[in-house]
């Protein structure tokens, strides 16, 4: 099935229509923005394909049907969070709002969240600190997807690393990366045109190297050498081991486990101006960037970019001439609205446009 | 190559010597503590057989006999120290132990370190953190040596980080990773014994792909993949760009370069407690590195290890027996002793407690 374009503000407002069945609306609303983000910066993979992911668990009662948050700590610049089983997007932002209320008045903050979910791209929360002339830091672990280096069988998630430093325009470098050699959203892909996977990618249920997507799909990620091994337990020890959150082998997998996941989460921010005047911090970002841009590009590469510039672009292009959406994925999330007795008229009517 | 079995102790008296020939000797001891600790981890790159380098610089007027400490900034939960380009391991220390004190009344602190050299190797600041019940953190830039992913001309160092986490027995998690593929180091061994190196490691000085390790060695260093590239510019930022020290291309070459580095760095605390009761704490960590080690090893690897875990075993291999060093590297430190006019008792305790050849 072919790929449609689908205006922004329709699909914002389409995903808040039908997860605002489920939660309160300002939670829906909360949800829907970092799902459609990650549509918009390319990341389809934490896209509106989550809406029915998402609501499957909460039907099976897996996710509770709001974000009720309770204090376990609260010791100046650090805090603890239990999200009670609710939403990761929810418990993040507010999270990561207080981390940098308490960055603007000590410099620093980092606060810890268990009892949490998938919160989508980690890069909504750290960018919410960017946008406050922050350096801001977002990790979460996941499911028990992955070997720890030289291992065979799992005790780590993909568990991602990000950080963002906004740059004094609207450009906000930013790293997001798992520490898997690759996402399995690529396996998902190679498994769907057929297509054969490199070796180094994941092993099989019995620790043999494949290139078969579907048995690597059964099987384990591989970490990005002993280097992504190690970050990923450190960032499992951070969001898992600190918070009070599931951890390891005991993270359930999000799609064939019927338990909730208590995925724990641990958010930064700190106050730039506090070490350095943020004029000359961003001459030189700006300067940082520059070098990097202005590199001559290696045989094979057409350009040199900073972090995040390719997200960057894609969302600026996709704000203005839409989002580029599996037309599959449309139509599940006009199936969801039709189930739960919604008014779809004007989405199917966008999609009668599209066609 | 033969090495020597070095005692701990006189290696540090010898080295502490040398140091103070030229430095206080409240200086040169944090230097030489800095230098053996990582040759008793294992990491010898970063050890005694910097001392002579390290020398150099300071005789070329690179870097100060005194590492003048300025607090330039102290606000709170954050600080940032002026090191005037003293030395590194100086500044670190202080600059840590003022993180560690900080997080004691704020919980969380990061504190910068402006215009200063070298560091030495994370972990020596960052397990202090540890020993103190916290996580620590230290980032560094590094002499711009590396391509940016897709590059062929360099703008980073293969700038490093380090994580330390305390356990309930004496064994601390630590992360201690450069960015790049491979260290330069590696390169430079290749070089000495003659041998060629993967692609993938270096490029030549026209971008090149290159096996050549004396090609490798006048060219740069590959970064860790799209993702490495992505860490080193973060930890650039980080560590030059917040603190206001030279960053990127701006870093001159620590060993060929002619002007001052003035390299940042930045260190970070946490106190667990703030977070979470510590018995509760380390108690979960003993199941986080049980759940490792534990874990059945791939064809080809004999076991599965945690962060930190190999060079702790080293450690305490090395305490107990002595430090292998290679021979020529305690040739140099002898020569060097004599040519500072340092006392010779201290060379013949070296040498009268030697441990025998390996």
């Amino acid at each position: 099935m072919g790929q449609i374009i689908i205006p922004e503000d329709v699909l914002s407002s389409l995903c808040v229509d039908i997860i605002s069945c489920k939660v309160p609306h300002h939670e829906a609303e909360i949800i829907a923005e970092s799902l459609v983000e990650a549509n918009l910066t390319g990341v389809s993979s934490h896209g509106v394909t989550k809406v029915f992911d998402y609501l499957t668990r909460h039907e099976k009662d897996l996710i509770a049907s709001f974000t009720d948050i309770t204090v376990e700590q609260d010791q100046i610049t650090t805090f603890t969070w239990n999200a009670n089983n609710g939403w990761g997007q929810v418990a993040g932002k507010k999270a990561m709002q207080e981390c940098i209320e308490r960055a603007k008045i000590y410099g620093v903050s980092f606060g810890a969240v268990n009892h949490s979910n998938h919160f989508g791209i980690a890069s909504y929360f750290s960018k919410m600190a960017a946008q406050q002339e922050m350096i801001g830091f977002s990790f979460t672990n996941t499911s028990n997807i992955m070997v720890p280096y030289g291992g065979r069988t799992p005790s780590l998630g993909t568990n991602p690393i990000c950080i963002s430093v906004p740059t004094g325009t609207e450009v906000i470098v930013t790293l997001d990366m798992s520490t898997g050699v690759t996402a399995r959203g690529r396996i998902n892909l190679a498994q769907k045109l057929n297509q054969k996977i490199p070796t180094n990618w994941a092993i099989t249920v019995d620790g043999n190297e494949t290139s078969n997507p579907t048995e690597a799909l059964k099987g384990y990620i591989l970490p990005m050498g002993s280097k992504g091994s190690g970050l990923a337990i450190m960032v499992d020890i951070l969001t898992g081991v600190l918070t009070g959150a599931n951890f390891g082998k005991s993270v359930p997998r999000m799609y064939e486990e019927n338990i909730p996941q208590n995925i724990g989460h641990f958010f930064g921010a700190i106050d730039i101006s506090k070490f350095i005047d943020l004029d000359e911090f961003y001459q030189n970002m700006k300067e940082r960037i520059d070098q990097i841009v202005n590199s001559e590009p290696m045989e094979g590469y057409e350009r040199v970019m900073y972090p995040g510039q390719i997200e960057y672009e894609k969302k600026r292009e996709q704000l203005e001439n839409g989002i580029v959406l599996d037309k599959e994925i449309y139509l599940e999330l006009i199936t969801l609205a039709k189930k739960y007795h919604l008014n779809v008229k004007r989405y199917e009517q966008v999609l009668n446009d599209v066609c | 190559m033969g090495k020597l079995l070095i005692q701990q102790n006189q290696l540090q008296a010898l080295c502490t010597e040398i140091l103070a020939k030229r430095l206080d000797r409240t200086e040169a001891e944090i230097i030489a503590d800095s230098f053996v600790f990582a040759d008793l981890y294992g990491v010898h790159s970063h050890g005694v057989i910097k001392l002579k380098a390290s020398l150099d610089r300071l005789n070329n007027k690179l870097i100060e006999n005194k590492t003048e400490l300025q607090l330039e900034r102290d606000m709170n939960a954050v600080a940032l120290i002026n090191a005037n380009n003293g030395w590194g391991q100086v500044a670190s220390v202080h600059a840590m132990d003022f993180c560690i004190k900080k997080s004691k009344t704020f919980n969380a602190s990061f504190v910068g370190v402006k215009n200063s050299n070298h560091f030495g190797i994370g972990r020596y600041y960052t397990m202090r953190a540890a020993r103190a019940g916290m996580i620590g953190f230290a980032f560094t830039n590094a002499s711009n040596y590396m391509v940016p992913f897709g590059a062929k001309t360099p703008s980073i160092g293969a700038n490093a980080l380090s994580m330390s986490v305390p356990t309930k027995d004496d064994f601390i998690i630590t992360l201690d990773m450069s960015t790049s593929n491979v260290a330069r180091g590696k390169i430079a061994i290749a070089q000495k014994d003659g041998k060629s190196i993967p692609e993938g490691w270096a490029i030549t000085i026209d971008g090149e792909n290159t096996t050549d390790p004396e090609e490798a060695m006048t060219g740069y260093l590959l970064p860790l993949g799209a993702k490495g590239s992505g860490l080193a510019i973060m930890l650039d930022i980080l560590s030059g760009i917040l603190t206001g020290s030279n960053f990127g291309s701006n870093i001159p070459s620590q060993f060929e370069g002619s002007e001052p580095q003035k390299l940042g760095h930045l260190f970070g605390a946490l106190k667990i407690e703030s977070f979470m009761d510590m018995n509760k704490f380390y108690d979960r960590v003993e199941v986080k590195v049980n759940e490792t080690i534990s874990t059945e090893p791939l064809k080809g690897f004999d076991r599965v290890l945690m962060p930190g875990q190999l060079s702790f075993e080293t450690y305490k291999k090395n305490s107990r027996q002595g430090i292998p060093i290679d021979k020529p590297v305690i040739e140099e430190l002898i020569s060097l002793a004599k040519s500072y006019e340092v006392d010779s008792l201290y060379i013949e305790e070296l040498v009268s407690t030697i441990g025998g050849e390996i």
